[in-house]
């Protein structure tokens, strides 16, 4: 009997610390979204009102702004970080000296705190002394006056910027351990029948790749859709609200407005988005779809 | 035969040219790739050694100084104290997630248990929820406590962040190990605690190895926690960037070198760990 019970005497402790810090507070939300509740005019929770902080979501307008500018956001950044880190994992992972060294150290860009990279970025963007501002000047003259942090696609462009900057090592060094994990046989079997060197790509090497490139996207948007800190030190979800992904607006809602029950709602809708994404993904996993 | 090899080595010939210009091509594109990623650290590296009168330019050649961390670790910033909150929240964090999560992941290996799966998938599924969502409860639950502004509170909260993601990585380690050994010391008399402690941890120490520095570094650069539990007393290393905005503007010199103190553990413990890190991240996902 003893024996038997030992199982539940391990697993317990994390069990009941996860139940704490994780689903208590995940359905206490969720309770509280069914609420009207402004903290500022009270420190009790409001009257019930069913789903109806739900249903304000859908008919105002700063949140569809908001959801809009997250699919921009998203969407570009998961496709830009893919594309690179599949570049640079190709770039990368052959067999010579120099690269391995790269390699090595190419993890430190994930190591640095993503609030320092955003203010970083901030420093580096200021037209007046900002090194980016500077460089993008010379290289591409009609640039040069860009106010990279005052205008709405600019902020967007420089908040991407950020965020693929983040990933692109993590995601890169994921592809160059699917890489270099290959079996070598293929690319000389495909060496000797003259397949060219895009042929392997496309036809050879990316097929390979196909399931890391799957766990990547998976990783990829739910990262970028928890994406908080650059956003909070880079534009604060300016100028105006053009940078203001849902995250974000949540974040306001809940610790500037205080308006808890509506800042709940809004929360869940986001998991219900990301989860909804995760599915698609997973499915796509399982069936081994084709990838286009 | 000999006409043909002859034929044949024509084409090779074009075909060295264009591969040689293929390698200085990736050469040239491995150093974009250096630049982009490394030139912004430089910079700030840079930024951190320059004198005040240097850092709104763009030039390279200054007179380097200590001064910036002489003044982010004198008593009008203190970075110490945020240093010590930082080091406080991650150490007891760690200190209850590893050995919760080992325990918990050795269980979850080993046996057969009834809804393991749907325990797994629901703390997977946890963390697709955005933290916003968990940090609204606590903040009013330790807001009627009276423990807002206190390191206890954010090690609460990052505990429901570490302990799963902790959980995933050292099961996946430990499933790879296989059971055999243990079943020989179970057959010589050793208990089950004693199998977990002489056997299976040497075994998995790459495994929580990573699972450590993984929780460590997403617990050292947590920033929206501590942007809304901490006003002053518990503001750990990342909200107290911000507070170089002042009346002046951004002091960018001192930013820059109390970043770089702030981000040092992180970057050295990544280099340490970094190849069973990758495995540990990509295997776990594969699988």
């Amino acid at each position: 009997m003893k024996k038997k019970l030992f199982k539940y005497w391990l697993l317990a402790p994390a069990f009941i610390f996860i139940c704490g810090t994780t689903l208590y507070p995940l359905m206490r939300s969720f309770w509280i979204s069914l609420h009207d509740w402004d903290l500022k005019e009270s420190a009790e929770m409001g009257p019930f009102i069913g789903f109806d902080n739900y249903i304000r979501a859908f008919s105002d307008s700063q949140f569809w702004n908001s959801v809009w500018i997250t699919i921009i956001f998203t969407a570009s950044t998961v496709i830009l970080t893919l594309t690179l880190s599949i570049i640079v994992a190709l770039l990368l992972s052959k067999d010579k000296k120099y690269l391995s060294y790269l390699r090595v150290v190419l993890i430190i860009p994930f190591a640095l705190s993503p609030a320092l990279v955003g203010f970083s970025w901030r420093f580096m963007l200021n037209p007046d002394y900002g090194l980016f501002d500077k460089i993008i000047g010379f290289l591409i003259p009609p640039l040069a006056d860009v106010v990279w942090l005052g205008s709405s696609t600019t902020a967007m462009i420089a908040l991407v910027s950020v965020v693929v900057w983040i990933w692109l090592p993590f995601m890169s060094l994921m592809f160059i351990s699917g890489l270099m994990g290959m079996p070598r046989e293929v690319f000389e079997a495909a060496q000797m029948d003259g397949a060219t060197r895009l042929q392997t790509l496309f036809h050879i090497t990316l097929p390979m790749l196909k399931p890391i490139i799957l766990i990547a996207s998976i990783l990829m948007t739910m990262f970028t859709l928890k994406a908080f800190d650059p956003i909070v030190t880079l534009t604060q979800g300016g100028p105006g609200d053009s940078t203001e992904v849902l995250n974000f607006f949540i974040y306001k809602t809940g610790f500037r407005f205080f308006d808890m029950g509506y800042s709940s709602a809004l929360g869940y809708i986001l998991a219900l988005i990301t989860i909804v994404f995760v599915i698609i993904y997973m499915r796509r996993l399982v069936k081994g779809d084709e990838w286009n | 035969m000999e006409l043909m090899s002859r034929g044949a080595a024509l084409p090779q010939k074009k075909k060295l040219i264009s591969k040689k210009t293929m390698s200085i091509l990736e050469v040239l594109c491995v150093i974009l790739v250096a630049i982009f990623l490394f030139l912004p650290i430089f910079w700030i590296v840079i930024t951190a050694f320059k004198p005040e009168s240097e850092v709104y330019t763009t030039s390279l050649f200054f007179q380097a100084t200590l001064d910036n961390f002489k003044t982010v670790f004198g008593s009008a910033f203190d970075l110490g104290k945020y240093y010590t909150n930082s080091i406080i929240v991650v150490l007891f964090t760690l200190i209850i997630t590893i050995p919760v999560s080992v325990l918990a992941s050795y269980s979850l290996s080993r046996f057969q248990m009834r809804g393991k799966q749907v325990f797994m998938f629901a703390i997977l599924a946890t963390q697709f929820i955005p933290l916003v969502v968990n940090v609204i409860p606590f903040f009013i639950m330790f807001r009627n406590w009276g423990i807002i502004d206190t390191t206890l509170a954010l090690i609460i909260v990052n505990l429901g962040h570490t302990i799963p993601y902790a959980i995933w990585l050292t099961k996946g380690f430990i499933d790879r190990i296989p059971v055999d050994m243990e079943e020989a010391a179970t057959i010589d008399g050793a208990n089950r605690l004693q199998v977990l402690w002489h056997i299976l941890l040497p075994l998995a120490k790459p495994g929580i190895i990573t699972a450590t520095v993984f929780c460590f570094v997403i617990t050292w650069n947590e920033f929206m926690f501590a942007l809304v539990l901490t006003q002053q007393d518990a503001v750990t290393l990342p909200v107290a960037l911000s507070f170089f905005n002042g009346e002046k503007g951004v002091l960018w010199n001192q930013m820059a070198a109390a970043g770089i103190v702030f981000v040092l553990p992180t970057v050295v413990f990544m280099l340490l760990v970094r190849k069973q890190f990758i495995l540990g991240m990509t295997s776990g996902g594969v699988k």
